[in-house]
């Protein structure tokens, strides 16, 4: 699957899969140990309140790995959990009764400058920024409140957590083996700077980390 | 002879947990009977496939204990004591609202630290410690959830209030009230409370 990222506000194309790195959320070993995504991960900030899409920051995942939207977003060491989701799922999921559905939809990234005004962020990986819309419907009623909280509570419920986190801990052998073959299967002729490969290695790594924890547990 | 073996593995893991919470996750395994190895990183990232290096027959004889008994102490599926479970929630509340790791106040801490403490006591002793999980602008957020019901206690700083919110995932009946610590817990609350129990 080869995504090309949209115009802000463009719905996610089908089979998208997304993440979410919430910037500040950091799980107690209780919720670490339920490999459960917390709700307050998918909690909009006051940023995310007072901005203009009303949506709160996800990545595309075969755009921008994990680690590099950890990277973008202050490399926090202790920010390690990584909450996927299916962007079909978000929007499928039960609308609240006088809300719209939620939706996964293109944002482009942005990075702020010291005087406050933002450009384009062209950081490696930065395309595959995306939004969820929806968490910030709604008026200041206890019944609006009850929507709202539910709606995040069901993200979390969607979510998986992934079994790599951020930053990866992935065998630096393996992904140098990985990125070798990449290579050796782009006949070398590709033009890709090493980094390249060596995302798209992590990438197949941490892809084939998450096939595997699947199995497991289906086992 | 078995539980000689025991006790002096038990002896090893107590040192163990000691050295890993005293210096984090790092490489604590550098004695003659289990050489130098990155084991605990890894057993961190993954306590179910971590394998041990070992180097003495004795140790071999319970090296499934042994790794059981690490991947318990990394947080792995093993049962912990209620108590434990406490002491981690208490270390984390603390973790969390440090100086230079500050996602919450020191006092949403010890608010929180007294919630649960409240909620503990007005179910009767029983309800187990919470997942928890700052947020974005200082809030800490408790949740409690079973395959059909999902209770959370959010806190946050910018509100005088906490807010108890309660979905049940099969028939999708939200029910939410607000909650000033140190006032009496809301009926309802306990009941919900107690569906965790």
């Amino acid at each position: 699957m080869s995504i090309r990222p949209g115009q802000n506000g463009e719905a996610l194309p089908p089979g998208t899969r997304v993440y979410r790195i919430g910037k500040k959320s950091q799980l107690s070993k209780a919720a670490l140990r339920q490999r459960r995504a917390s709700p307050e991960m998918f909690e909009p900030s006051s940023a995310d309140k007072g901005s203009e899409s009303k949506s709160i920051s996800i990545w595309v995942e075969e755009l921008t790995v994990p680690d590099q939207g950890w990277a973008m977003m202050g490399a926090k060491p202790n920010n390690t959990v990584v909450a996927c989701i299916d962007a079909d799922k978000i929007a499928q999921a039960p609308a609240q009764a006088g809300f719209q559905p939620m939706k996964a939809v293109w944002e482009k990234a942005t990075v702020q400058n010291i005087d406050g005004t933002t450009s384009p962020n062209l950081h490696p990986g930065a395309e595959g920024h995306a939004g969820i819309w929806g968490l910030l419907q709604g008026g200041d009623s206890k019944a609006d409140k009850a929507k709202r909280l539910a709606l995040r509570s069901i993200l979390a419920d969607l979510a998986d957590i992934s079994p790599v986190p951020v930053p990866h801990d992935l065998v630096p052998e393996h992904i140098s083996v990985a990125a070798y073959y990449i290579a050796e299967s782009h006949a070398w002729t590709c033009g890709c700077h090493p980094d390249v490969h060596w995302m798209m290695a992590v990438r197949q790594l941490r892809r084939e980390r998450v096939r595997q924890e699947k199995e497991s547990r289906a086992d | 002879m078995a539980s000689d073996i025991s006790e002096s593995l038990a002896n090893v893991i107590r040192m163990l947990e000691s050295a890993i919470r005293a210096a984090g996750v790092t490489c604590l395994f550098a004695t003659p009977m289990i050489g130098p190895c990155d084991f605990a990183p890894r057993a961190a990232a993954n306590p179910y496939t971590a394998t041990l290096p070992l180097q003495s027959s004795i140790i071999e004889y319970g090296k499934d204990f042994l790794i059981y008994t690490l991947a318990e102490l990394m947080g792995g599926q093993h049962d912990i004591t209620p108590l434990e479970r406490v002491v981690e929630h208490f270390e984390y509340l603390r973790e969390v609202s440090q100086p230079n790791n500050q996602l919450i106040s020191p006092e949403t801490a010890s608010i929180a630290g007294r919630v649960w403490f409240e909620c503990w006591s007005a179910t009767g002793f029983a309800l187990p410690v919470p997942a928890a999980c700052t947020g974005p602008d200082g809030q800490m957020l408790y949740t409690w959830d079973t395959i059909t019901h999902h209770l959370e206690l959010e806190l946050d700083p910018r509100e005088a209030t906490g807010t108890f919110f309660y979905r049940n995932r099969a028939t999708g009946d939200t029910w939410i009230e607000d909650y000033k610590p140190g006032d009496a817990i809301h009926p309802e609350a306990i009941q919900k409370l107690k569906l965790f129990v």
